[in-house]
């Protein structure tokens, strides 16, 4: 199992570190806030 | 900075998120010495993958 195999310890750890925080970066700078904006604006121009 | 025409928030990340990269650089730190471990010690020691594969296989042909 290549997962288990000592040679890919560090390439995977990397990998899985670069993955997550490019998510992360995404996340919080574009779509939550993106998402939470929409809900905020649909509170508002709600007239009831 | 607009990506697709889009805007990008003002949130904060590496203030918040500051421990867990101190943590996420000392677990790779620690990986990598683990794995320098276990790669000097049988059978990863003369596995082909291994860049210091024929390396080990003449220090153990010297010492027998």
């Amino acid at each position: 199992m290549p997962q288990l195999v000592p040679f890919y310890f560090v390439n995977q750890l990397s990998f899985g570190l670069i993955l997550l925080s490019v998510l992360i970066y995404l996340a919080s700078k574009r779509l939550l806030p993106q998402l939470l904006q929409r809900f905020i604006s649909r509170i508002f121009i709600t007239l009831a | 900075m607009a990506l697709l025409g889009r805007r990008s928030f003002p949130t904060p990340i590496v203030k918040p998120l500051a421990p867990f990269i101190i943590c996420a650089s000392l677990v790779l730190y620690t990986v990598n010495k683990i794995e320098n471990a276990a790669q000097s010690v049988p059978p990863y020691d003369t596995d082909p993958r291994n860049p210091k594969a024929l390396l080990n296989k003449k220090l153990k042909e010297q010492h027998h």
